[in-house]
């Protein structure tokens, strides 16, 4: 009888029992709640009418015309030039409000233009004439003359053999498909307009404000901004209260082993860390190439005819930048993150890797560069109809964020599950020692959470109604972005600060343990904040509001706490007698601790009160919290990230200090420059004119291209200048050093080779087993 | 005789913009443990700082005063850029008056912060050493 070998034993829990059940239980409440949502956005969505008729019953559009519509406006990337519902770019036009303060002007005009005719223009837009029983619409005579004459409009306008609005000259030349379009916009404005049954607000909260059809801010929105500024003011009191009277993490001043860094030369490397020197040049390459799609972007607004005399709009129209802006923005930030957990994994395991993990590396990295090069071209190839019935698998899909085509997307989520497979094979002998809330696990979950999550984006088909497809999309860009990178993030820094062994495992996981449960209490529920307005019922409106607020007190108190976490490091510095290797590293996350609270915390919450997203939602106010927020917090992460990294990969006397200095200064003027000298003044005077004038007149694109914008426009060119130059090219030389050098490393021999610091004294408060089981 | 609205916008910018930098620069001047601020006296436990009360800080924490200044001066140095475009594109008199005056408020606190900034880097390198 063969005798089964004994299973080794788990090391034991390191975080007590109560930690645990609170992650569990505010999880669980956060994705109760955000089921609870979803279901609400099926059941309270804005209903497509079959037919839309005038009051003859004569056929103005049908259903399945608005839905086609849809498709016209997202395989055309009409949602990277303007938007619908506030959603989407900022050049073009918001086609709901555009939509429906001409058609409120025509059909006022229609009625006469005297008093009573602005209260029958109210009327004919407010009172919802949708029978549910025979799923029809019935238009006034002036709302059916309206919509004639905006088909004309529209088709004018997306057919113009002259572009100079952002878009390729004759960008949608078909009538039918200007018409469908045209369809679209209609049933939006009607949306935005129409009271919801046995409601006095419309199914968008009565957004966007427009006096000529009697929208203005509705009890909902100006009662939950007050009431969520009162759970911010009270939840940062009594955090504060609590964690700084009690001190409950207790990590203040203690921690008093001694400790050597190694030199970076001295540090063995496995294969698969040395290939992950070619993720960043890869990284570097697709930095520069956002950077200049976005400098391109950003020409538009101020010189909306092309590019210095170049008619650039007839093959990179705005459309295309932006996607391919918005998409690299998320592809050159995976592709560090991707390689970092790949160089972290043999020193979490503390031992040398299994075999091929180097090559399923590098099949990882040209998956990738399929993925990215591939989807880039399938959008550009996508708004010139090269796929016809297929443009949704291979084309531009067209959902902001969501851009590339979904056989890409499936591509990629397959490549992230990949990444965790090869997580996975490095991990597998360390996994089954340790206990299964201990902090390898922890990382092995966080990585987990990255394909999981963006594979929910499959949910937000074409097809679907916006509201639907929205709520989905946005379990993307909020909740993967925000909460699961994050979450993510904030495993890999401590784990790096517990492999440096400037801070002990339990410290680390405090953080950790902290950091999902304010997140899960705030930013899982706190998802719609982006669905105050798009067709979501009002209670989805409140809890956005009420928890999206509470996330500010994470960032609050993570920004606090984030510098006594430092603080420990410091501390070990100074007992060390060997240089602390990752200065460089390290002032990128004190970046992050900047940007995260102007960025993501001020500019964030500025925007965040329903009564303040109703006037600036898609003004350049967003776009100055996506700027500030995505590249000062992510950005620099992942900048820090490959720093890391590449202090390993590259010979001593080849790392360069001054280049990563220049490229830290130069990243972070530039992008304060950014948020300075254009997006936040341009964003004030937007706001000023939404709530003076009206959301469509903020959006309109002859006052966005007018003297005083385009000049904000202009004046970004120096900040811009110095990012790129003296920001981004810095970086993709040390990713290009890292490639030409990174076979000149010794390999690991040895597990002790793996080590980043030696001479560790014993812990007396530690686990069995002593100092190597807190590095490891 | 009035103000040209751009003028008036772009000079009420560069006045906020210089209250930004003046709190960046106070910013640069505290001890870098948030917990030993003032404003968290309450929430301290009673008699005693939450942090080592005797630490003299350290890098990275010796960066952060510079890196705050130097976000501050870049502010400040955009609203001077503002300002003089602003000065070319409306100068008539009480334009020109009212618009001198902000400049040289944001020309006065740039002189300051890079004072400031000049001796915090001091500062820095003279830790750095020791």
């Amino acid at each position: 009888m063969a005798v089964r070998e004994a299973k080794p034993p788990r090391n034991e829990r390191v975080m007590a029992k109560g930690w645990i059940q609170a992650v569990v239980l505010v999880s669980l409440l956060g994705f109760t709640v955000l089921g609870f949502m979803a279901a609400r956005t099926y059941q309270a969505e804005p209903p497509i009418p079959d037919r839309v008729v005038t009051p003859s019953g004569a056929l103005l559009f049908s259903g399945n015309d608005v839905r086609a519509g849809q498709d016209v406006f997202l395989r055309n990337g009409l949602m990277e030039f303007g938007s619908v519902f506030g959603h989407g770019g900022y050049l073009g036009p918001d086609f709901t409000a555009d939509y429906l303060h001409r058609a409120a002007i025509l059909v006022e005009t229609s009625y006469g233009g005297a008093a009573d005719a602005r209260q029958r223009t109210v009327d004919d837009f407010r009172t919802n004439t949708y029978d549910g029983a025979t799923r029809t619409l019935v238009y006034t005579e002036a709302q059916a003359d309206a919509f004639e004459s905006l088909a004309r409009h529209y088709h004018d306008f997306f057919a113009d053999p002259a572009g100079n609005h952002g878009l390729r000259p004759s960008a949608i030349a078909s009538p039918d498909d200007t018409r469908h379009l045209t369809a679209y916009f209609s049933w939006s404005a009607w949306v935005s307009a129409a009271e919801r049954p046995g409601k006095a607000y419309s199914y968008t909260n009565n957004w966007p404000p427009e006096a000529l059809v009697g929208n203005s801010p509705s009890a909902n929105v100006v009662v939950w901004s007050v009431l969520s500024l009162i759970a911010l003011l009270t939840g940062i009191g009594a955090l504060l209260a609590v964690f700084g009277r009690w001190n409950w993490l207790g990590w203040h001043g203690r921690d008093q082993h001694e400790l050597s860094f190694r030199p970076p030369d001295r540090v063995a490397l496995t294969h698969s860390q040395k290939a992950t020197a070619e993720f960043f040049l890869v990284m570097g390459l697709l930095f520069l190439l956002q950077s200049l799609v976005g400098v391109a972007s950003q020409h538009y607004r101020a010189e909306i005819g092309g590019f210095f005399g170049i008619d650039t709009d007839r093959f990179l129209p705005f459309n295309i930048v932006r996607t391919w802006h918005v998409q690299l923005s998320i592809f050159w930030v995976v592709s560090s993150f991707l390689a970092v957990g790949i160089f972290l994994t043999p020193m979490i395991a503390g031992h040398k890797e299994p075999k091929g993990q180097s090559v399923l590396t590098q099949l990882l990295l040209g998956a990738l560069v399929v993925v990215v090069l591939g989807s880039l071209l399938g959008e550009l190839g996508g708004i010139h109809g090269w796929f016809g019935g297929l443009w949704s698998w291979f084309g531009m899909q067209g959902f902001e964020y969501l851009d590339l085509g979904r056989f890409w997307q499936i591509l990629l989520t397959v490549g992230l599950v990949f990444w965790v497979v090869i997580l996975y094979r490095g991990l597998r002998s360390r996994l089954r020692v340790e206990h299964r809330t201990n902090m390898p696990w922890l990382f092995f979950y966080a990585a987990l959470a990255l394909p999981a999550f963006y594979a929910v984006g499959l949910l937000a088909h074409p097809r679907a109604s916006y509201a639907v497809a929205d709520f989905w999309r946005f379990i993307v860009v909020h909740l993967w972005v925000e909460d699961f990178l994050e979450l993510f993030t904030t495993v890999m820094v401590a784990y790096l600060f517990v492999l440096l062994g400037v801070v002990r495992q339990r410290v680390a996981m405090t953080v950790i343990f902290l950091d999902i449960i304010l997140y899960s209490s705030g930013g899982v529920i706190g998802m719609a904040h982006h669905l105050y307005f798009n067709g979501e019922p009002a209670e989805v409106l409140a809890l956005g509001a009420f928890f999206s607020a509470l996330e500010v007190i994470p960032l609050t108190f993570l920004t606090l706490e984030a510098w006594s976490f430092l603080q420990l490091g410091i501390k070990q510095e100074s007992k060390s007698s060997t240089p602390f290797p990752h200065r460089w590293a390290v002032m990128f996350l004190v970046a992050v601790g900047f940007w995260n609270f102007l960025g993501a915390g001020v500019f964030g919450f500025l925007i965040n009160l329903p009564i303040v997203s109703y006037y600036e939602i898609g003004t350049a106010l967003t776009a100055n919290h996506a700027h500030a927020s995505m590249m000062g917090v992510y950005g620099m992460l992942a900048i820090g990230f490959m720093l890391f990294c590449l202090r390993y990969l590259l010979p001593e006397d080849k790392w360069s200090d001054k280049a990563a200095r220049i490229s830290f200064w130069s990243l972070n003027i530039g992008l304060a420059w950014m948020c300075f000298v254009t997006l936040l003044p341009l964003g004030i005077v937007q706001l000023y004119r939404s709530v003076g004038r009206g959301y469509w007149a903020a959006r309109e694109l002859d006052f966005l291209t007018n003297n005083l914008n385009a000049l904000l426009g202009w004046m970004r060119l120096p900040g811009d200048v110095l990012f790129i130059a003296g920001g981004v090219l810095p970086l993709l030389w040390m990713g290009f050093q890292g490639v030409r050098y990174r076979g000149s490393h010794q390999d690991v021999l040895d597990d002790d080779d793996l080590l980043l610091f030696t001479e560790v004294t014993p812990l007396p408060a530690d686990p069995p087993g002593g100092a190597l089981i807190e590095i490891r | 005789m009035t103000v040209h609205p751009e003028a008036a916008f772009l000079s009420g910018y560069a006045l906020f913009l210089t209250v930004v930098a003046a709190a960046l620069g106070r910013l640069g001047r505290r001890a870098t443990d948030p917990w030993s601020s003032p404003m968290l006296t309450a929430s301290r436990p009673p008699g005693g700082a939450a942090s080592d009360p005797g630490h003299e800080p350290g890098w990275p924490h010796s960066e952060v005063p510079a890196f705050h200044l130097v976000v501050g001066i870049v502010a400040l140095v955009a609203a001077l850029l503002l300002i003089l475009v602003s000065l070319v594109r409306h100068h008539r008199p009480v334009e020109s008056v009212a618009q001198a005056g902000v400049l040289l408020v944001v020309g006065i606190r740039i002189a300051r912060l890079t004072r400031r900034h000049r001796a915090v880097r001091r500062a820095a390198m003279l830790s750095d050493h020791n």
